[in-house]
């Protein structure tokens, strides 16, 4: 398992970034970034390559299923996020998002879905 | 209109019970629901309607919802509840956290993003309808009263849902609001379907 693997985390909410990264660090996972908002996470995505994106959906500037719409299947992502409709699961996936945690999550469940995606 | 307001009792009974269960997911308590209940309110006396603006310096966060219905989301938790959710959050003691600093302020906005969409969550699937918020924000009281006179002074009545929860050992409570124009009551009227 690539635990050295690059994972962006995009999140309007910095408690929410801290959270991920914790729980990601305490999994032993050691190469994260950060982006505050939909289009510093695209330009993000562009400029560090990441293997694996974190993307909130509801965020300001650019919202999440934009980046996914923009990014066009050339990244990993799982999506993290509050919304829990079953149309907009469905889109985000459809898009090319290869998991969906609705917030509140288990910790456990946030490991299990990026080891499953990083392999 | 008492057909409507005993769905929409129904849609609150529901949505209340996501939003406590998320509220305890996150707090790692107990959480038990005091109040759970929903009204027509006339526009002008909504601000009336949020019993915490009683507290000198409540901790108010605002989510506007973005698709569809207008309507906004508002999470009301006194000076000293907020102080101690923080604890809870961070797992210290209840007491240790005297001031909001920006990631506590950053938790705060993000508790009302999780149960104010847990309780959209329950709603939208209901209703086979989406309804989405905005990225929260806290504001003052005197903001949010404006934000109410700018937003609903064309609306007559607004519909309100109203959730107060408790973390019972610590006594903390939050009020959870989501205000919405009376068109909400014509989706809603599905989950009877």
């Amino acid at each position: 398992m690539k635990k050295d693997a690059k994972i962006l985390i995009v999140d309007d909410s910095a408690f929410m970034r801290s959270v991920l990264k914790n729980i990601l660090t305490n999994a032993g996972y050691t190469n994260f970034e950060e982006a505050a908002d939909g289009k510093e996470g695209l330009q993000k995505i562009e400029s560090v390559n990441p293997e694996l994106v974190l993307l909130d959906l509801i965020m300001p500037e650019m919202l999440g299923i934009d980046v996914i719409k923009q990014i066009k299947n050339k990244y990993k992502i799982l999506v993290i996020s509050a919304v829990g409709q079953e149309k907009v699961i469905e889109e985000a996936k459809s898009l090319g998002a290869l998991g969906y945690i609705v917030k509140p999550f288990d910790n456990n469940k946030v490991v299990e879905e990026v080891a499953k995606i990083l392999g | 209109m008492e057909l409507n307001r005993e769905i929409l009792q129904k849609a609150a009974t529901l949505g209340s019970a996501e939003a406590s269960a998320s509220f305890s997911k996150l707090s790692s308590e107990k959480v038990i629901i005091s109040v759970s209940e929903v009204d027509f309110v006339p526009s002008a006396r909504l601000s009336e309607t949020i019993s915490l603006f009683e507290d000198l310096h409540p901790t108010v966060a605002y989510s506007q919802v973005i698709s569809g219905i207008e309507g906004v989301s508002v999470l009301a938790m006194s000076r000293e509840d907020a102080l101690n959710f923080i604890d809870l959050l961070n797992k210290n003691p209840i007491g240790s956290t005297g001031v909001l600093m920006d990631i506590d302020r950053s938790a705060i906005k993000e508790t009302l993003n999780i149960i104010s969409n847990s309780f959209l969550n329950s709603l939208a699937k209901k209703a086979e309808s989406q309804i989405f918020l905005s990225d929260p924000h806290l504001i003052t009281t005197a903001s949010l009263k404006e934000i109410f006179h700018k937003l609903m002074r064309s609306k007559e009545e607004v519909i309100v849902f109203r959730t107060v929860m408790e973390v019972a050992e610590h006594q903390i409570r939050a009020e959870l609001y989501l205000m919405f124009e009376k068109g909400l009551a014509d989706v809603v009227k599905e989950i009877s379907k």
